[in-house]
């Protein structure tokens, strides 16, 4: 997997993108909430919905 | 299934114990928890990646919502063509670079329209002195809102409430999914009524 990821992101790509973790949010925390919902329900409307999704 | 994740560690410890591909199959099962690991583990990166490039916080919400609605539709059938990590990388880069190359074409358009004269196609209105001044702190309110907007955002909002043009000819016409339009529109509302044009009922899409 990480010759594949080496082959489609550069060494700086990589960096930069996993470095988002390290800054402070920049969204509108309203903004990422509202999309959770949104993109929860089309998630179920796709796939449906379990009842049992402890993290075990 | 399980190894070393990349995401962010937290105070959740499902955070880091949980590969993408695994929370992948369980999300593509209906998994509420899992779709919420995956979503916390990478709207700050997408978010951070996308800003970085646009500059502007009405176009990185748009991009951030195509990204994920595109990850989260194609979750079932990207099935080990490539690594979560890549492929999610890959569609807000592909997303963004269209999106700047957009940009770029309406940016063009705007400034030749700018070379042609403008007339005036607005009735006749007669205001007192009281009226002008409260148009003027409007007005004022307005443009200190609207300088968040995208371009296309205006454009979608001046199709559906002065054209009254529905959903699928916006976004035929701003080359924006409905999605993106329904959130754009709501966004504008959203500063509307921050701004005191709009009554705070009316702000839903």
């Amino acid at each position: 997997m990480a010759r594949e990821i080496a082959k489609e992101f550069s060494t700086e790509e990589l960096k930069e993108f996993l470095e988002g973790d390290l800054q402070p949010t920049q969204a509108d925390p309203d903004f990422q909430e509202r999309l959770r919902e949104e993109l929860w329900a089309m998630v179920q409307e796709r796939y449906g919905r379990q009842r049992d999704d402890r993290l075990d | 299934m399980t190894r070393p994740g990349v995401g962010p560690s937290g105070p959740d410890g499902a955070l880091t114990t949980w590969s993408d591909e695994a929370l992948f199959e369980r999300v593509c099962a209906g998994s509420e928890a899992h779709f919420n690991i995956l979503y916390a583990r990478y709207f700050r990166r997408i978010y951070a990646f996308i800003y970085q490039r646009v500059r502007n916080h009405a176009d990185a919400e748009e991009l951030v919502q195509e990204t994920f609605t595109v990850v989260f539709r194609g979750a079932a059938n990207f099935g080990g063509r490539s690594s979560p990590l890549s492929w999610i990388y890959g569609v807000a880069k592909n997303l963004v670079l269209n999106h700047l190359r957009r940009s770029r074409v309406q940016q063009e358009r705007i400034a030749q329209a700018g070379r042609e004269p403008l007339v005036s196609t607005s009735p006749h209105w007669s205001y007192g002195p009281e009226d002008q001044l409260a148009l003027r702190r409007c007005a004022a309110a307005l443009d200190a809102q609207i300088a968040g907007l995208a371009d296309w955002q205006a454009e979608a909002f001046f199709l559906r409430h002065a054209e009254n043009l529905p959903i699928h000819e916006i976004s035929r016409r701003t080359e924006r999914s409905a999605d993106a339009v329904r959130s754009g529109l709501y966004r504008v509302k959203r500063l509307l009524v921050r701004a005191g044009a709009l009554e705070p009922e009316s702000e839903s899409p």
